[in-house]
């Protein structure tokens, strides 16, 4: 199974490592894989570490893409999430 | 980029004693303290600061390193750290792995004439990039003084 969505950050501080401390949570429950790209560049939606070198202020538009049981679920999950501002 | 030259030896340690979360914390604040990076009077806003913001979700990020950060009323610049832990610490990390590598980070509540966000933004992206990296976990945990290990983020500072 293989899924794609896009999300537009709203909070205002941006992908730091809170928000994506709550991404990597939520994706380590799902057996997927899971990429995050912005602006180009890719990211690995189940490491915090990764995910924070993309460097996403509010206004970005982020792309996810997950591949393996769940994925439509997952990305669901995820862009309630990040629609929230990561308050959820 | 330069961000190592934010991280001062005085700061730092190569042999953090704490046995738990709770004394790390200390720990990591007092060391700020004691190299005048910090005023006394904000050592205990600090400490409850840091464990507050650990309730609020770990911030083990995982692959041993945890980067504890918050925004602190009464500095006007970034200060901050990075310390070792030999034998590693619980962390409740997001991989569930012991923690030895600690980026500490207390930055202004505002936007000031010493404190830019958006370049803020880009020193943690910096962390990140630099705490990715094996080499740089393999030496930092092998570094013998303080000088040695801000020595190592110059190195690496081009990651």
């Amino acid at each position: 199974m293989e899924a794609a969505r896009s999300v537009t950050i709203v909070n205002p501080e941006g992908l730091h490592a809170r928000p994506c401390h709550a991404i990597v949570s939520v994706a380590l429950e799902y057996g997927c894989t899971l990429a995050v790209t912005c602006a180009g560049v890719e990211a690995d939606g189940r490491s915090i570490l990764s995910l924070m070198t993309l460097q996403a202020a509010q206004g970005s538009e982020l792309e996810l893409r997950a591949v393996g049981d769940g994925a439509e679920d997952l990305l669901r999950r995820l862009a309630e999430l990040v629609a929230a501002g990561f308050q959820a | 980029m330069n961000f190592w030259k934010q991280f001062k030896p005085k700061c730092c340690s190569v042999k953090l004693k704490a046995a738990d979360k709770p004394q790390a914390l200390e720990e990591l604040i007092d060391n700020l303290v004691k190299a005048d990076a910090l005023p006394e009077e904000l050592r205990a806003d600090a400490v409850t600061a840091l464990a507050e913001r650990e309730e609020l979700g770990s911030t083990g990020v995982g692959q041993g390193v945890a980067i504890p950060h918050v925004k602190l009323k009464g500095i006007d610049r970034v200060v901050c750290s990075v310390s070792i832990h030999k034998e590693g610490l619980e962390w409740a990390a997001i991989d569930g792995e012991p923690v030895n590598i600690f980026f500490t980070v207390l930055r202004p509540e505002r936007a000031g004439e010493e404190h830019d966000p958006e370049r803020h933004l880009e020193m943690m992206t910096w962390i990140a990039k630099l705490a990715r990296e094996p080499d740089f976990r393999r030496f930092a945990g092998r570094a013998k003084t303080k000088t040695e290990l801000v020595d190592l983020l110059k190195e690496m500072s081009t990651v």
